[in-house]
């Protein structure tokens, strides 16, 4: 019974161990979830040219906010770039390049492939405030009204897309 | 004294000391617990009274505000939805940023200000911009 | 080229550590000697792979091949050469490679030593293959998870150089120190688990002694260093912070302590079988538990950390395979022990006294630590447990524990209480008049705690010093490592109770030409001027510190911007002696030539970590010194 005792402690420990992993992290509750966006007004990458949140009403849409410094990023581009030419599904994802230099983000996507329909750009970071953004990346699913309806903090793969994303869509599009 | 009585009456003792200990412990515990919330609980009413706690949030663009010469800044904290006013007396982190995700511990004033007594920036390498590199090292 | 063949000495190491553990069990009916040779093989290839893969990580370190991520990520061409080999253990992933050396490089030492008796084959074989069992885990963590050969296309043409907090001598070595030590419980654990399954074999306990020693000397160094670094470079002056990644090494640190003393009654007594065994498997689990919380970003810290739950699901399946595997083997293979009959005052009575006062502050900074996750997940509120708490809980255990450090140099084998109550008296007065006249006379008197913590060290001092007085010459060297590891332990608790009660720290704002006086000195701010160093720029402040009008030094805080990055950090100016620190940190330009300040007085901070230096002493002369003398005993 007494030498039980130890493993019986540590159970408890490692089942509270365990949960905690599978807690959200730094959770941070998006508000904004079943709001309409932020209204915002920003240059094209690269172009002269303005958008604002009206631009993006009419669609079921991914709102990806990426940068090129965000190591995260790198991990998702070839996903996004993927997404992006998925016949069936056929969502435009918009890019808000977060706190970036233009030319660097411009030169990342000849190399590495553009999977955005819109890139806007927000040097100096207001907009993603108003998103709440926490860090980058972050992907936010907008319905043809601009409600959010879902927030995604950190890299997308196949996998969390499949699982968290695509039901949604689908949902939505019902 | 009998073998049996002396060994209750160190049982007895044993049980007072780890009683007395565990009280005082979960005492301490209960006043020093610092509850880390975001502004929008804030706002909702779920901030402790008269006692401090922890906001984290981004400092909005533009709100940063320093007197010359003066050791007391203010900012404003948001999450996006909810803001909150932040004075703070000292000096601040390096990492410390308009638009940089930062945690104040702290409480609020008579006026609603909240006065924070500790500044912290967080830093992780991933998810924040390039002037923040993690400082993901030493066993941490 | 290089980085393939990194990964493949990986491979090696991987299939050199699943044969070392697969020879270690009965599968294959060896010859014993055989058995021992071929594994004692394994254990060295297995080295010898991992150390090939650290230099070749370090060849493309220097030759800044940025088709490599890890590289591309913590280095750059403008990286001095020293920290683009400290860089090679500056992130996760290299981080961990050296882990792995360290690991198996503490494996080759345990094949390789000469304190097995015959009768000890067995338990030699069994340990080596649990070893291995170990490397196996995080070989395999390492290459599925934090492959630091990971290429990149386009390979970037640049870096992004290493973090500028890392860039310091004290923090470029400290990694290693302390990861030697939390690596080094893996030897004793594994020791344990060995005489678990070879009953006959007794003398697990004096072997296991040397390895804990040992990595509780690195583990010591370990955290006074980061300890050392973190008052001068995290710029604020503090010395310890709770937070959770410096309990995380505080809670081994606490068990490998108690483990030493553990080991010594069992070793010399034959008594706490069980405990020791208990205590080597919990302390390598709190080694395990570390890394845990370090790497899975569970907890809030201020160190920050590249939060990945795959990593820390990893590393929680790891801590259920040891641990519980561990306490599983214990709960079935732990021989029953005769009913213990001690002397309430004895020297066996007192150490095991002690180490449950160790394990109990060990406890007490898991629930600090632990808490938040609890709560978290009972009402999801995300909390944290201040400094305060830790600051007052740990004086439970503590007092208590330097109370009968002090009684336990009196205590004898099997002795009786009596006698050591009369024997002690006479320097326990001493210990309280001592402390109770540097109080009140000499410091003015502060808080009834500052009067025990003086009295404390006092004691703890004094009673440190008697085995020296007390012994002959010929036993002198014998009693040295003990009397240094308390003596130590006392200048410490000193370092710690005079800094605390008598320190001052404020921030304050200072113009050019004006002075601030703190305690009993005047701190002058003279100028600020920039400055370019090989990859920074930096503003540099001048301020003249004086005493009684007479002046004393000159410090230069400064604030650098580095080059590819561009937080500021802060020097701090240090104007030190052994009884006094003063520390200027340079704050913001808050515009009209006036900066702010963050000045301290901190009297006898150095003790701090004087006392784990004279401990590491201590540790040293048992490793070095006392070798022929055991060795003499065992025969």
């Amino acid at each position: 019974m007494k030498r039980l005792l130890p493993i019986a402690i540590f159970l408890g420990l490692f089942i509270l161990l365990a949960r905690s992993l599978f807690v959200p992290q730094m959770d941070l509750p998006s508000p904004l979830i079943g709001k309409q966006i932020p209204s915002f007004s920003l240059n094209e990458l690269g172009k002269s040219s303005t958008v604002t949140h009206q631009d993006l009403l009419g669609d079921i849409a991914l709102i990806n906010i990426w940068a090129t410094w965000c190591v995260g990023c790198e991990i998702e581009h070839d996903f996004l770039v993927e997404l992006s030419l998925d016949q069936d599904l056929d969502i435009p994802i918009i890019g808000i390049n977060w706190k970036d230099r233009d030319d660097l983000a411009t030169r990342w996507l000849i190399q590495k492939g553009n999977p955005y329909s819109k890139i806007l750009s927000d040097p100096i970071g207001n907009t993603a405030i108003d998103f709440g953004v926490y860090g980058a990346p972050e992907t936010f699913l907008i319905d043809d009204q601009g409600i959010i309806h879902y927030k995604h903090i950190g890299p997308m793969d196949r996998q969390n897309f499949e699982q968290d994303i695509l039901p949604r869509i689908v949902a939505l599009r019902k | 004294m009998l073998p049996r009585h002396r060994r209750f009456l160190g049982i007895c003792l044993v049980l007072l000391t780890v009683g007395l200990a565990s009280f005082f412990i979960l005492k301490s515990f209960q006043d020093n617990l610092l509850y880390y919330l975001t502004p929008s609980e804030v706002i909702a009413g779920k901030a402790p009274e008269d006692r401090e706690f922890r906001i984290g949030g981004l400092v909005v663009t533009g709100s940063f505000f320093r007197q010359t010469g003066s050791l007391t800044s203010q900012f404003v904290l948001t999450d996006g939805s909810a803001s909150i006013e932040v004075s703070y007396k000292g000096i601040l982190p390096d990492l410390f940023r308009e638009g940089q995700g930062i945690i104040a511990r702290g409480k609020f004033n008579s006026a609603n200000l909240f006065i924070a007594s500790e500044v912290l920036a967080k830093h992780d390498e991933n998810y924040m911009p390039p002037e923040i590199h993690a400082m993901e090292t030493s066993l941490e | 080229m290089i980085p393939e063949i990194g990964q493949l000495l990986m491979i090696t190491a991987l299939a050199a550590a699943l044969l070392q553990f697969l020879i270690g069990l009965k599968l294959f009916t060896v010859d014993q000697s055989l058995r021992m040779i071929l594994i004692k093989r394994f254990t060295l290839i297995q080295c010898l792979s991992i150390f090939l893969a650290i230099c070749c990580l370090g060849y493309s370190f220097l030759n800044d091949d940025f088709s490599v991520l890890y590289i591309a990520l913590n280095s750059n061409t403008n990286l001095p050469v020293p920290y683009k080999i400290a860089a090679i253990w500056g992130a996760h992933e290299g981080s961990l490679l050296l882990w792995m050396f360290l690991l198996s490089f503490w494996g080759v030492t345990l094949a390789f030593s000469k304190k097995f008796n015959d009768q000890d084959k067995m338990l030699k074989i069994y340990s080596l293959s649990i070893l291995g069992l170990v490397s196996l885990s995080f070989i395999l963590f390492i290459i599925y998870t934090s492959n630091p050969f990971e290429r990149i296309f386009p390979m970037p043409d640049q870096g992004r150089g290493l973090n500028p907090l890392l860039q310091d001598p004290a923090l470029a070595i400290h990694p290693p120190i302390l990861y030697a030590g939390y690596v080094g419980l893996a030897i004793p654990f594994a020791l344990a688990l060995a005489s678990l399954l070879t009953p006959h074999s007794s003398s697990w306990a004096g072997i296991a002694r040397i390895w804990t020693i040992n990595s509780w000397l690195f583990l010591t160094g370990g955290i006074a260093l980061g300890s050392w670094w973190a008052y001068y470079e995290l710029g604020w002056g503090g010395w310890w912070f709770w937070d959770p990644v410096e309990n995380a090494s505080l809670m081994p640190w606490l068990v490998a302590t108690a483990l030493v003393h553990s080991l010594i009654v069992t070793e010399k007594k034959g008594l706490f079988n069980s405990f020791s065994t208990l205590l080597a498997i919990i302390a390598f689990s709190l080694s395990l538990l570390g890394t845990f919380l370090v790497r899975s970003g569970v907890l809030i810290s201020v160190h920050s950390f590249a939060s990945d739950p795959e990593r820390g699901l990893f590393i929680l399946m790891l801590i259920g395979l040891f641990t519980g595997g561990a306490l599983m083997l214990f709960a079935l293979k732990q021989k029953r022990s005769a009913p213990l009959k001690l002397e309430l005052l004895s020297r066996e009575s007192l150490l095991l006294l002690n180490n449950v006062f160790l394990c109990s502050a060990a406890g007490l900074v898991m629930i600090g630590t632990l808490y938040p996750l609890v709560l978290e997940l009972v009402n999801s509120e995300k909390i944290s447990v201040g400094p305060p708490y830790f600051n007052f809980v740990i004086l439970f255990p503590c007092i208590p524990l330097l109370i009968f450090v002090g009684l336990a140099m009196f205590s004898a084998w099997n002795g009786k209480g009596s006698k050591l109550l009369l024997r002690s008296s006479r320097v326990a007065l001493l210990s309280i008049l001592i402390g109770l006249v540097v109080s009140l006379l000499i410091l003015s008197y502060d808080t009834p705690l500052t009067t025990i913590g003086l009295i404390l060290a006092v004691w703890t001092i004094i009673t440190g010093c008697l085995p020296l007085i007390r012994s002959r010459t010929s036993s002198l060297v014998k009693n040295l490592p003990m009397a240094l590891a308390h003596i130590g332990l006392g200048i410490m608790v000193l370092g710690i109770t005079v800094t605390s009660s008598y320190g001052i720290t404020f921030d304050d704002t200072l113009g050019f030409g004006q002075s601030k006086t703190v305690g009993e000195y005047e701190f002058k701010l003279i100028t600020i001027n920039d400055r370019t160093g090989p990859n920074y720029t930096a503003k540099v402040a001048m301020v003249e510190i004086y005493s009684e009008n007479q002046k004393i030094g000159t410090v230069f805080p400064e604030k650098r911007v580095y080059d590819t990055t561009s937080p500021s950090m802060t020097e701090a100016g240090i104007e030190a002696n052994l009884f006094r620190d003063l520390f200027v940190a340079l704050g913001e330009d808050l515009g009209g030539d006036i900066w702010s300040m963050h000045l301290q007085y901190k009297p006898l901070l150095r003790l701090i970590w004087l006392g784990p230096f004279i401990m590491i002493l201590g540790g040293l002369v048992r490793l070095f010194l006392l070798k022929p003398l055991s060795e003499t005993a065992n025969s």
